[in-house]
């Protein structure tokens, strides 16, 4: 890496430290995620410690200019392209989530202010599909982030880019998990590709372990507040014919599926989706053609999640699936250094 | 049969919300349909309540897959137009298709003036839509038109809210006619984002002297609710919509005797004084980056 990328993600490690330091709850974000923010930009900060050490030729790009189309509710996103933007130096536009545009613009104003080097790389606002559909064109490279319907907008567009399409996550547990299980499954709602989705299981006592840690979930993580109870409830309860509710709170639940794959219905947020496995093939007959959306697995025990390996991007322990490794970006087999070959 | 007497009796002839009626209806529901009994079970384990607060409203979307019927054989099933995704197929026989009569000409608004229509009657087998509007042109005279030249003072038109709107974008002269337009079928089509307000509002240009309603009735329900220009949509004692704030519609409609009564649909309403306005169809599926599934 050239040697003055390396001086740009020193001082992103730092800008990042401090600005995480200043999270105000209720201000950025949602009062319990000020706390979750502020861990997940530490240690994205760590990461870009890492990244400098670690990577390797940084190949030259023809493309002077990039517009990201951030997911909603998923910070993380945007601050893992910042390192991206900088190893290549190219000037870069964020289309900012509606919700979210605040802790964006002050960051990059924050930049601006304390270290303009790097601030004049981002910009960034948030902006409706007709106007994205516009402005994208003035752009040398596309990085979208989020649902199967942007690829509509990238059909329409002459400009290269790179899709990141949503994903989902999952645990296995041989034997035991813990309580930190629940960050993995309950912060943002479960809106992240690396939010758990599944838990497959093998030893019985794993049920009532979860029933006690969920009970008391609502108020330890919260909803976000654009949680949809009536959206919950009714997806939920559309699962019926597939399996049995185990607990039902206000605004968690966790569901025993009982059919051999995934029913074709939209799962309900906030819910973990348990799934009692023999051996790792039951996943992956379980999961059929949705194994290629698959991000990351936690697991109790890594040794044991042999077949599986080829398709996460990582595989982590309980409560860390939201952290990603230095090396994730956003999708396996993407590194830093080929990130904008499609 | 004696609770179908009751329900007629009550749709037509009470005024109020019947919780004790109402848990009989589920208490019968789930005794004749199994799917819905499992359900009941599966979600509170019984299936006879004391407050209907006790039990969960049954999500809509059953009526795409399963056959929700009190009766063992039925006689036809009306099928939803599918905008929003596949469609919902609701099963139903002379005795149910009674009840739909009962209370479809209970909540009309427009008693006794001729309706024109845009809307194929001739569907009246499969369409609840075309059913009830051949009810009503067989009621109060009129029936389809192919022009809107056939129209006439202290007519009634009915026709889905894109045939307006298509009828507004092609006719440039005013129309000096004292009509009131009903118009249903929603907005979705439509290429902006448009309110029973907005369509009204380009409508007057045109229809310069009508009077404006909207229809807001779905296949899964024989219950229909109506608003005006000046009225937000109400519902009826047989028909009771529970809402508080803005949220989905949670309905517990009487006149679903044979299928299921008390329905929660994906649909986002807003309570206003006095009854509640549509606000569209909960579509969000994916917001982030996680695949939702489905």
């Amino acid at each position: 890496m050239r040697e003055d990328a390396v001086l740009l993600l020193d001082e992103l490690n730092i800008a990042l430290s401090a600005f995480a330091k200043d999270i105000k709850q209720g201000k950025d974000t949602d009062i319990v995620y000020g706390e979750y923010l502020k861990g997940l930009l530490l240690h994205t900060a760590h990461n870009y410690k890492i990244l400098k050490n670690k990577t390797g030729q940084i190949p030259d790009i023809p493309y002077k200019t990039l517009f990201v189309i951030l997911p909603g509710n998923v910070p993380m996103v945007f601050f893992e392209v910042l390192p991206v933007s900088i190893v290549y130096r190219i000037k870069t536009f964020f289309k900012f989530p509606e919700d979210e545009k605040n802790l964006y613009s002050r960051f990059i104003s924050y930049l601006n202010v304390k270290h303009p080097e790097i601030g004049k790389l981002f910009d960034g606002s948030y902006l409706s599909h007709i106007e994205t559909e516009k402005i994208i064109r003035e752009y040398d490279f596309l990085f979208a982030f989020g649902s199967d319907k942007l690829k509509d907008l990238l059909s329409k567009t002459p400009v290269p880019y790179r899709f990141f399409g949503p994903g989902f996550s999952f645990g296995i547990t041989f034997d035991s998990v813990n309580k930190e299980i629940l960050k993995d499954v309950l912060f943002f709602d479960q809106r992240g590709c690396l939010s758990m989705k599944f838990l497959f299981y093998t030893e019985e006592h794993i049920v009532e372990y979860l029933k006690d840690i969920f009970r008391e979930a609502d108020y330890q993580i919260p909803p976000t507040s654009i949680f949809n109870k009536d959206r919950f409830d009714y997806r939920l309860y559309s699962l019926i014919p597939y399996g049995e509710i185990i607990l039902k709170n206000d605004k968690n639940a966790i569901f025993e599926i009982n059919s051999p794959i995934i029913p074709d219905i939209p799962l309900p947020e906030r819910t973990l989706i348990l799934k009692r496995i023999n051996e790792e093939e039951d996943i992956i007959e379980f999961l059929g053609n949705h194994i290629h959306r698959v991000q990351a697995i936690a697991t109790d025990n890594p040794n044991k999640v042999q077949k599986l390996r080829e398709y996460a991007a990582f595989i982590t322990e309980f409560g860390k699936l939201q952290f990603q490794p230095y090396n994730f970006f956003f999708k396996k087999g993407v590194t830093l250094e080929n990130i904008f070959w499609r | 049969m004696d609770l179908l007497n009751e329900v007629k009796d009550y749709i037509k002839n009470y005024n109020e919300f019947d919780e004790s009626l109402a848990l009989k209806i589920i208490e019968f529901q789930s005794e004749n349909i199994p799917f819905y009994g499992d359900f009941l079970k599966k979600t509170t384990g019984k299936t006879r309540f004391n407050r209907l607060k006790e039990v969960p409203p049954f999500p809509t979307d059953y009526f795409k897959s399963e056959k929700l019927f009190a009766f063992k054989t039925s006689e036809g099933f009306f099928e939803s137009s599918g905008t929003t995704g596949e469609r919902s197929r609701v099963y139903y026989n002379k005795t149910s298709l009674g009840l739909y009569r009962t209370s479809a000409l209970t909540s009309y608004p427009l008693k006794n003036k001729p309706l024109k229509t845009f809307i194929d009657i001739e569907k009246y087998g499969i369409s609840s839509l075309a059913y009830m509007v051949k009810l009503f042109t067989d009621k109060f005279g009129g029936g389809k038109i192919n022009d809107i030249d056939e129209l006439k003072d202290g007519d009634v038109l009915f026709l889905t809210a894109i045939q307006l709107h298509r009828i507004i974008n092609e006719i440039k002269e005013p129309i000096i006619l004292e009509i009131d337009i009903i118009e249903t079928g929603g907005y979705k089509k439509l290429k902006k984002d448009y309110s029973r307000f907005m369509l009204y509002k380009e409508a007057k240009k045109i229809f310069k002297k009508a009077h404006f309603y909207t229809e807001y009735g779905m296949t899964e329900l024989f219950s229909q609710f109506y608003a005006d220009e000046t009225n937000p949509f109400k519902d009826h004692h047989y028909a009771k919509v529970f809402l508080n704030g803005t949220g989905y519609l949670k309905v517990f409609d009487f006149a679903n005797l044979f299928q299921v009564s008390y329905l929660v649909v994906p649909d986002i309403l807003r309570q206003v004084n006095g009854g509640f306005e549509y606000i569209k169809r909960d579509v969000e599926d994916e917001r982030g980056c996680s695949f939702t599934f489905g």
